[in-house]
């Protein structure tokens, strides 16, 4: 890009811009408020666009912090915690399956073409079946096994989803690996394999490290299959989130609000961190910066 | 034939680099002019300013007596060829050349008949509607070229058009090139780092080095008189000889010689400008390969003795590569007719023609002129 | 070098017992997609195939029996479907929401990336503000909108602050009304990776048929419609298609904002399985009903990509290799 002072007409569109992104923050700001604001202050209309009286009652509330209770009337809201560690257990848990087994096959089908055009296409059509639809027979399948509300129920089943993306993304990231660097190994003698490990993933660590975030985040992020495949034991985030609404007491929003920012935190931290290959993730590897 | 464009002090700056330094020069109308000069000498830099697609730094670009450096390229009277050739590839060729005249909102059935014409000048007829991705580098030349005639501009910037040709097309494309300046009879600026090619279409050639303009004149003042060491070292199909020499006074006569006494030139009809340069004891002698000779004749002087190092066969002449005596890495090259076939390592005796020869200065780089 | 050496080199094969003899004659390349291939099958493959199964029987959990020994009936539920307006409007719906999604997250998209095309004061900082929508997790944007545009939310306020008169509209009790909030929030959730996409796109133009477009004479309108938006078409089709897919899926958002409700105003095709299959139970009947959507999809996308297949077909590196 040419380098000049900026121009009126840059300007213009800077202001443009931060306009834009003042509407599309928003909600994020909403959220925030909503988060510190006190009990009285949740349903107030007019809406109280600055709260005056910041509290962390709603965080204390569902992180379960006693030393000052404040009940909503919600039994079980204060079960933040667990949610949150076996939430990242099984995220963390199928991110190292998927990206074993994506890694792996991802190779293959870069370097050897096994499969031809068929078995990457295969594996990517898995994206397209509504996730409902898998959850069904796999809730017979499950049930037959005793895998309802299982942690590894849920663990095989989020890497088998995100399954498309560490094989896609591996593999755009092996092919940006020259195979000369590969051939001249095989050539002092390493096995196949040996080059596989020693070789060729070291040089892709980025690549390794990019995919497996995007794939927790994917992981941790999930609603559906967590909710509909698990109802009591194993209660990840996102559906402890759902349950902070009761029939009983109404809408928590404060505590939701609470809850959605502490999802929300690592999500943007690691999506930030891999903000430059957001692109190539999301379109399977077509896209690269 | 008037001036048509002017380009004063034109500067350009990349960070901390200096593309273009301060480069002057008057083209005139309908002239022939070559940019030429090593890579990185700022030529096509140069000509993407005059087309509107760089701002310079500073400096003036004046066309017609109009000062066009804040213009848009689209408003520039001028037309650009680039290197790759830029052809719209989701278009046809038909499209590509019809791109000028659709944005000028001119009616189809006008389209039509213009794009007809001026493709059956550059005989595209047949592939009218074909797909550039498909075409063969010749033909997207002249589609290129096509594209640009067609928009009816007053100068012609070409960015190193033959560089993708194989060489037989290369000479082909070369003579039709300069055919159609003379038949537009407008004014070309033809960019490439072929030194044959600049000299052997252009009416004047630039010669640029490191940003800088080194000459601006004829094919024959360059070839004749090179400015400095640069200009005789870049002209000429193959280069020109440099060797270190020392001057000596002998017995009244100004004499040229080296540290290890293999060649003897009497030089003393050059004695007013070496005086006048104040250059000391050492100068560089440029000789060109074409004008060493073989064989003594009345003009030449004194023999050197040179060894073979490497012999050419090219059938119309050789080439052959020697270094003086006690100089082993320092090659050189002369050319001699075809029956002069020294084996290598044999000792052969060379003569350079006084009247042919460049004193540069070492300190400045400049050829001393009479 | 199409195929692999085979896995180990034939070194000391003879004192390795059967299944080492077996493992080498198999070649790597087999060997490493084992893992994946165990995944798909027990997570894509068996579930497809009870699928299939499961719609062409009559068979709910609450039967008490096990799924083979359930009744067939052919295509009945799928006939049934067809007459099902619930279904069909949940249908029709699903492909509502993710036409008008997809487009207009696709025009934000590309209209943000062509003001940020050229530098401008505050570029970086102001790309990473734009694209934090994207970095939420579904849920939590569901949760966030509907805090949004509940009835004494800040969205009717400001409404009422533009127009002058008092508005307090329940949005999402609104049967007519409840699907906006819901677009908005997938829009705003999902219009930075398109963003991403068409920033990318436009950074990968090649520059000199832009600089030529320019010295022929193109305006900037010109320039965008004739040159640029040609050269995008590849990429506007896949991230399209890539976007589509995802979603016709939309679940989360939906249940938290509205569960689906008033009624059946706002379910898709997701929330329709999400009742029928797991609150009544419907197995057999959703399943069919997953199968036409999935054809219907299948149908739409193959049609939208046919024009990009042929290039890809044409470029294949390995018929580059053989020449």
């Amino acid at each position: 890009m040419e380098t000049r002072p900026y121009g009126i007409n840059d300007w213009a569109r800077t202001v443009v811009l931060i306009l834009i992104s003042i509407v599309m923050v928003f909600p994020v700001y909403w959220m925030v408020m909503t988060a510190i604001k006190p009990l009285d202050e949740w349903l107030k209309y007019p809406p109280v666009w600055f709260t005056l009286r910041p509290t962390l009652d709603c965080f204390r509330s569902i992180l379960g912090v006693l030393d000052k209770p404040i009940d909503f009337g919600n039994p079980g809201q204060a079960a933040a915690v667990p949610a949150i560690l076996k939430g990242l257990f099984v995220s963390v848990s199928a991110t190292f399956i998927s990206m074993g087994a994506g890694s792996m096959a991802a190779y293959s089908i870069s370097r050897f073409r096994i499969g031809g055009n068929f078995l990457p296409l295969f594996i990517l059509s898995a994206r397209m079946f509504p996730p409902i639809a898998v959850v069904l027979p796999l809730l017979v399948m499950y049930s037959n096994v005793g895998a309802i509300d299982s942690y590894w129920g849920l663990i095989v089943a989020y890497a088998g989803f995100t399954l498309p993306f560490s094989v896609w993304m591996m593999k755009s990231f092996i092919d940006d690996v020259p195979r000369a660097i590969e051939e001249a190994a095989i050539i002092e003698g390493m096995g196949n394999f040996e080059v596989f490990y020693k070789v060729t993933l070291p040089i892709v660590k980025t690549g390794i490290l990019v995919t497996a975030l995007f794939i927790f985040i994917l992981n941790w992020s999930e609603f559906l299959v967590a909710f509909t495949m698990c109802y009591d034991r194993v209660e990840t985030a996102p559906v402890f989130l759902a349950s902070l609404f009761s029939a009983v007491c109404g809408t928590l929003y404060g505590p939701q609000a609470a809850m959605g920012l502490i999802i929300v935190i690592p999500v943007v931290i690691f999506g930030y961190l891999i903000q430059e290959h957001l692109a190539r993730g999301f379109t399977f590897g077509a896209l690269k910066r | 034939m008037g001036i048509k464009l002017q380009l004063n002090n034109l500067i350009k700056v990349f960070g901390n680099l200096v593309a273009v330094n301060e480069l002057c020069i008057d083209i005139l109308d309908g002239e022939f002019v070559s940019i030429v000069g090593p890579s990185g000498c700022g030529k096509t830099t140069t000509l993407n300013m005059l087309a509107g697609v760089l701002e310079p730094t500073s400096g003036s670009i004046i066309l017609d007596g109009i000062e066009i450096n804040s213009l848009p390229a689209r408003k520039r009277d001028i037309g650009l060829i680039f290197q790759d050739y830029a052809i719209f590839d989701k278009m046809d060729v038909y499209e590509n050349l019809a791109f000028s005249l659709r944005t000028k909102k001119t009616p189809k059935e006008q389209i039509d008949r213009t794009v007809r014409s001026v493709a059956e000048t550059f005989n595209l007829t047949g592939i009218l509607h074909n797909d550039p991705s498909f075409l063969n580098p010749g033909d997207l030349q002249r589609v290129a070229i096509a594209r640009t005639v067609i928009t009816e501009p007053s100068v012609f910037l070409l960015d190193e058009p033959l560089d993708n040709l194989d060489a037989n097309m290369r000479v082909t494309m070369r003579g039709e090139l300069k055919r159609l300046q003379k038949d537009l009879g407008k004014t070309m600026i033809y960019v490439t780092h072929d030194q044959e090619e600049a000299m052997s279409l252009a009416d004047r050639v630039v010669v640029m080095n490191n940003g800088k303009l080194q000459q601006f004149d004829t094919p024959k003042e360059i070839y004749d008189h090179p400015v400095n060491k640069v200009v005789a070292g870049f002209i000429g199909n193959l280069p020109m000889n440099f060797i270190d020499s020392q001057l000596r006074d002998e017995s009244g006569k100004l004499i040229l010689t080296d540290s290890s006494q293999s060649f003897h030139l009497d030089i003393s009809s050059h004695r007013k400008v070496i005086e006048e340069s104040h250059c000391g004891e050492t100068l560089c002698l440029g000789v060109r390969p074409e004008h060493i000779s073989a064989e003594p004749s009345k003009e030449h002087d004194s023999p050197f003795k040179a060894v073979v190092y490497n012999l050419e066969i090219l059938g119309a002449e050789n080439v052959i590569e020697f270094y003086m005596k006690e100089k082993p890495d320092i090659i050189h090259r002369m050319i001699a007719p075809p029956e002069f076939v020294p084996k290598v390592n044999d000792t052969i005796s060379i003569h350079f023609h006084p009247d042919k020869i460049y004193l540069i200065d070492p300190g400045t780089g400049n050829v001393l002129r009479q | 070098m199409a195929e692999g050496i085979p896995g180990e080199t034939t070194r000391s094969t003879e004192n390795h017992g059967i299944l080492r003899r077996t493992a080498s004659m198999i070649p790597l390349s087999v060997w490493l997609i084992v893992p994946v291939e165990i995944i798909l099958i027990f997570l894509l493959i068996a579930p497809s195939l009870i699928s299939i199964w499961l719609s062409l029987v009559s068979w709910q959990p609450t039967f008490g029996i096990g799924i083979l020994a359930a009744k067939f009936i052919w295509f009945k539920n799928y006939i049934e479907l067809f007459t099902d307006s619930r279904f069909l409007w949940a249908f029709f719906r699903t492909f509502y929401i993710t036409a008008t999604c997809v487009f207009l997250e696709f025009l934000i998209g590309l209209g943000l990336a062509l003001l940020v095309e050229k530098t401008l004061p505050l570029r970086k900082l102001l790309i990473l503000i734009l694209i934090l929508p994207m970095m939420f997790p579904p849920l939590v944007t569901g949760n966030s909108f509907f805090m949004l545009f509940v009835s004494e939310g800040p969205i009717n306020r400001i409404i009422t602050l533009v127009l002058g008169i008092p508005f307090k509209f329940d949005w999402l009790s609104s049967p007519t009304y409840a699907i906006y909030p819901i677009m908005i929030g997938e829009i705003w959730q999902w219009y930075p990776l398109m963003f991403l996409i068409m920033v990318s796109g436009l950074r990968g133009l090649p520059p000199n048929q832009l600089h030529a477009a320019d010295v022929l004479g193109a305006s900037r309108w010109d320039l965008f419609w004739r040159i640029k938006l040609p050269l995008l078409k590849p990429i506007i089709l896949i991230a399209i298609v890539i976007r589509a897919m995802e979603v016709i899926k939309l679940f989360d958002l939906i249940y938290i904002m509205t569960r689906g409700g008033p009624g059946t105003a706002t379910e898709n095709i997701n929330l329709y399985m999400y009742k029928i299959g797991l609150k009544d139970y419907r197995f057999s009947y959703v399943s069919a009903g997953a199968w036409l959507v999935l054809i219907a999809s299948v149908i739409i996308f193959v049609y939208l990509l046919k024009p990009l297949l042929h290039k890809v077909g044409e470029s294949d590196p390995r018929t580059e290799e053989a020449k």
